[in-house]
């Protein structure tokens, strides 16, 4: 098992987890029985090369998907035990997620986009103001209204961002944050969600192949072939 | 979630706009198709709601047109306690009007005992008289008429003009209008002057139109009237040659009518009681010997309100089955539409489920979405269907009488959303259906 440096207080624990596909007959095994744990207020990195199973493990972590063994807990709540709504109201209330491609609604411009989380349940007028801030703490106090295609990956990123950090969550999952930036940019976020561990406690996790941003504190899980490298 | 579904379909507005105008298209045909029963149940109730007395016809007689009966039964009529007038009428097709043969819409001439006319409280065309006078005592026997101010139009003829009926001269004395298709189209006279210009015998009439003397109610009186004429018989009615051409709506109208409403066949059996002498050949002067049906029919407002409501039920059915066939197309038009959309908008659905949408609240976005192309295609439908009839009705104002009413309307607009609904549902479940980690892989 990998732990955490810190691990006095585990807020997600992952115990002997497969997640296997199957196609034509033929079963692909992503992760062979992983186990680790990060510790609450952490800035993790999962690192290692493609098809090593990093995003996989992310997503599980997320509650995206179910794993073909194993349990995943994350603040002492089993992940595979949870109803379907459960886990739909974790992924709202306690995680956020940041992807690669920043992943907006092209439909909306910034500001309802970090209220998407909230407009099914009628709350998204109720949290516009704090949106506002958190896209003026970002640094897209001016772009509100913009819609993604007018802006640079950069905003988009911190759009995302914003809309991770707008439900409080107790965990940032981010799968390649800066694979499309420039190096400037990429930096600019890191810095935004380093405030962010640092200023709220948010734990991070965060996939990545590019290890410059990587911090002596840092918990780092290697992986490879579906299973973590041991230092 | 409104503004968020409505961005969605902006942000792919041919496609959106070509399923509103399909909705639109298949819902506008409903709206019209379905105002032609309006229109038929707008007509006859029009009409005879203004016909505030009972008609006595022959039985299976589809309308008083196409009835014939024996005219010395009025004698026996006048007897019933409780009947007030008799005013007797005969009918004949007028072939040609100024020289100009008539085919559509058509034409008729009604003959009627004026002074039974004058006797009665409430007349349906003196009190929709508009121009000139209603007849007088001195018109019996003579060629003055009325017409109706759509026929006074359409032949630029007013009062104290003469006109050519069926090549013989009349004078007309009065101009009404009553506001329905169905009795706007005739002349009227002295009944003995219609027996002349339709060769129809002097012993027979067409119906009796009855006014009660308020002793009885109606009911009680339509009761008396048929049961004092049970037990004789008259051959059932057949639709005469002169109305079994083609090309005359009410005509046609009429047998569809019969045939929706008509009992089944008299049966005949000869060698009873003679009722009556010197009928024409349509009413048999043979009387069964013990008959439970009366010859005749008393119609009131009510019956006849009865019936075309089951003649409309018949053709609200086929109606209903011409509409199936433009709905089909549309719905399946919508179920491609979003099929399309969720092919698309995989990823952002993935993305969706990520920030902690659930499965129904995305089928909750599609079937809104789908919804709202309902609604747009039922509100443009709705309105051109309408506009359509309106339009039609002021081309064609003596020929074609539309009516699409607010319930017709207001259950098309509501089916149309309730198709964008249905045909959002499927689309709506396989996106709720896919893996929020495939989706968001795939994108």
């Amino acid at each position: 098992m990998v732990k955490s440096d810190e691990v006095n207080n585990p807020l997600i624990e992952v115990k002997d987890l497969t997640k296997s596909y199957r196609r034509a007959n033929f079963e692909t095994l992503v992760l062979r029985g992983i186990s680790c744990e990060v510790s609450e207020g952490s800035f993790a990195f999962v690192v290692g090369p493609s098809g090593s199973g990093k995003s996989t493990l992310l997503y599980l972590l997320g509650g995206l998907d179910n794993p073909t063994s194993g349990n995943i807990s994350i603040a002492g709540q089993q992940l595979t035990e949870m109803s379907a709504s459960e886990l739909d109201t974790l992924r709202r209330t306690k995680i956020g997620f940041i992807f690669q491609s920043f992943n907006l609604l092209r439909t909306m411009n910034c500001i309802d986009n970090v209220l998407a989380p909230f407009i099914p349940t009628g709350q998204a007028a109720a949290k516009r103001e704090e949106a506002e801030a958190l896209l003026a703490r970002v640094g897209l106090g001016d772009r509100m209204h913009h819609r993604p295609s007018e802006l640079s990956g950069g905003e988009q990123q911190r759009v995302a961002i914003a809309r991770a950090i707008l439900k409080k969550p107790k965990v940032i999952l981010a799968d390649e944050p800066t694979g499309e930036l420039d190096t400037e940019t990429g930096r600019r976020v890191f810095e935004i969600l380093r405030d962010l561990n640092k200023t709220e406690g948010t734990t991070i996790i965060t996939v990545t192949h590019d290890e410059r941003y990587i911090n002596s504190n840092d918990k780092v899980l290697r992986m490879q072939d579906g299973q973590f490298l041991t230092k | 979630m409104i503004r968020f579904a409505l961005g969605n379909l902006f942000s792919r507005p041919l496609r959106t706009v070509l399923s509103v105008l399909g909705l639109a298209v298949a819902i506008s045909g409903m709206v019209g198709l379905f105002s032609i029963a309006g229109g038929i149940d707008k007509v006859v109730s029009n009409t005879f709601e203004q016909i505030p007395g009972l008609l006595v016809q022959q039985q299976g007689a589809p309308i008083p047109l196409f009835s014939t009966l024996p005219a010395n039964w009025r004698t026996e009529l006048e007897a019933i306690p409780g009947v007030g007038v008799v005013d007797p009428e005969v009918f004949c097709r007028v072939n040609q009007l100024d020289g100009k043969i008539i085919i559509n819409p058509p034409r008729f001439a009604i003959g009627m005992d004026v002074n039974a006319r004058l006797e009665l409280k409430r007349s349906l065309y003196r009190e929709n008289l508009v121009d000139g006078r209603f007849f007088l005592p001195a018109d019996v026997e003579t060629n003055h008429c009325l017409v109706s101010r759509e026929i006074s139009t359409s032949i630029s003829k007013g009062v104290g003009d003469e006109i050519d009926v069926n090549g013989t001269h009349f004078e007309i004395v009065g101009i009404y209008e009553t506001g329905s298709m169905m009795l706007d189209v005739n002349i009227l006279m002295d009944i003995s002057t219609c027996r002349r210009l339709g060769r129809i015998d002097i012993n027979t009439v067409g119906c009796f139109y009855v006014e009660t003397d308020d002793s009885v109610d109606s009911k009680t009186l339509q009761k008396s009237i048929e049961d004092h004429f049970r037990g004789r018989d008259l051959q059932s009615w057949q639709p005469r040659p002169q109305f079994s051409g083609t090309g005359n709506a009410i005509a046609n109208f009429a047998r569809r009518l019969d045939k929706t409403i008509k009992a089944p066949s008299i049966n005949s059996q000869p060698g009873g009681n003679q009722a009556d002498e010197g009928r024409s050949d349509e009413v048999s002067s043979t009387v069964s010997a013990q008959s439970d049906r009366s010859p005749i029919e008393v119609r009131s407002a009510d019956d006849w309100g009865k019936r075309i409501a089951e003649f409309s039920q018949d053709l609200n059915i086929f109606l209903t089955l011409m509409t199936a066939i433009g709905v089909s197309i549309a719905t399946l038009s919508i179920v491609n539409t979003m099929l399309m959309s969720v092919t698309e908008r995989t990823t952002e659905f993935g993305i969706l489920r990520a920030n902690g949408w659930s499965q129904s609240e995305i089928i909750r976005l599609m079937t809104l979405e789908s919804s709202l192309i309902g609604l747009s295609g039922g509100l443009i439908g709705v309105s051109v269907g309408w506009f359509a009839t309106v339009l039609i009705n002021w081309v064609w104002p003596g020929r074609l009488q539309l009516h699409a009413g607010f319930t017709l309307l207001l259950f098309s607009l509501v089916f149309s959303i309730a198709l964008g609904l249905v045909g959002g549902l499927y689309p709506a479940w396989r996106a709720s259906r896919l893996s929020p980690m495939e989706s968001i892989r795939r994108g």
